[in-house]
């Protein structure tokens, strides 16, 4: 998958999972304020995000600094390359 | 139901609420008191029975204008309650089950109501778009080492269409973290009275059902363990809400407020 299909991947099953409009998945949204996530939604972010790209996600300081989408995709993007050894 | 009359239980049932919350307001100051000084009650517990006692005495008035079923049976605490959400009145309908040291883990809106959040403030209600996942965590751990009851609407909104939406996962997290009992928590009939989008009362049947905890010992030290307590409790509260509907609520665990 090419950077581009990832983030887009990702748009689409958050947009599934927690019924968001995908017009305002950008990467400046936040989460909370943006696009309404509570806190115990990150629970469900990790259960979606593992079971699409089949990677485990702990609670390092990446993690628990993401506050926009960009910033996931950012995450998402480097935990991929350290995956395949890149 | 002609629809002069609708108007006219809808419009009572306002005024009603209305009412009942003024005269709930005049009498939180000395009942809280009370509740403090002659029962020793903490601040949050205090408060928190006020807010039930607000609830029942709603549920008892809303009684006079439709038949509701309450839920009089024992539910243990600590417990992590798990409810659908049908209807803008599903809080209200708390009072019409037996615990009333409840804490609600809500998303930020309720507390914008005017009138109530000082009370949900006070109560120590959870509140999801504060709080950080950790703080959270650690806030319902608290409250079921204190011996209360977790309130969360896993479905994280009203539903549109009267099924049961999908179960979010992070209550069942902290009741298998706690290792307390997830107890289901079932309004029905409550879409017909406000559904969402709606402003217009229509009276109509409700009960309030406590069902069994969900059964989790099998899950409990599998890393997907919520998500699968999650879809169990979803399918229990699925089909008890599905059989309420073709055979009428169960009387043996009801006190029948009004037929």
């Amino acid at each position: 998958m090419t950077e581009i299909e990832i983030v887009d991947r990702i748009n689409f099953v958050l947009a599934e999972e927690f019924e968001i409009d995908p017009d305002r998945m950008t990467p400046t949204a936040l989460f909370k304020d943006d696009l309404g996530l509570d806190s115990l939604d990150a629970v469900d972010m990790v259960v979606v995000l593992e079971q699409e790209f089949k990677f485990k996600i702990t609670k390092t300081e990446a993690y628990q600094a993401i506050r926009t989408l960009g910033d996931l995709h950012a995450f998402v993007l480097a935990r991929r390359a350290e995956a395949s050894g890149g | 139901m002609c629809l002069a009359l609708r108007l006219a239980a809808s419009v009572a049932l306002y005024a009603g609420t209305f009412l009942w919350t003024t005269v709930g307001m005049m009498a939180a100051g000395p009942v809280y008191l009370f509740l403090r000084l002659i029962h020793r009650m903490g601040r949050r517990e205090a408060v928190r029975k006020l807010i039930w006692l607000y609830g029942r005495g709603w549920v008892t008035l809303a009684g006079m204008f439709m038949p509701i079923r309450r839920h009089d049976g024992n539910v243990a605490s600590p417990c992590v309650l798990v409810a659908n959400h049908a209807s803008f009145f599903d809080t209200y309908f708390l009072g019409a089950q037996p615990l009333w040291n409840v804490c609600m883990a809500l998303k930020g809106w309720p507390f914008r109501i005017p009138c109530y959040v000082w009370f949900m403030r006070a109560a120590g209600y959870l509140n999801l778009d504060e709080l950080s996942l950790e703080e959270t965590l650690a806030a319902a751990q608290a409250e079921l080492t204190n011996g209360a009851a977790l309130l969360f609407f896993p479905e994280g909104t009203r539903s549109r269409d009267g099924r049961v939406g999908r179960f979010r996962t992070g209550a069942f997290l902290i009741a298998l973290q706690s290792a307390v009992p997830v107890v289901p928590l079932c309004f029905w009939g409550t879409r017909g009275l406000l559904p969402r989008g709606s402003w217009l009362i229509r009276p109509t049947r409700i009960a309030v059902r406590a069902l069994a905890p969900v059964r989790s010992e099998d899950v409990r030290h599998r890393p997907d363990g919520h998500i699968l307590l999650a879809r169990r409790a979803r399918g229990i509260i699925s089909v008890a809400l599905a059989e309420m509907a073709t055979n009428g609520v169960p009387n043996n665990t009801f006190k029948e407020e009004r037929t």
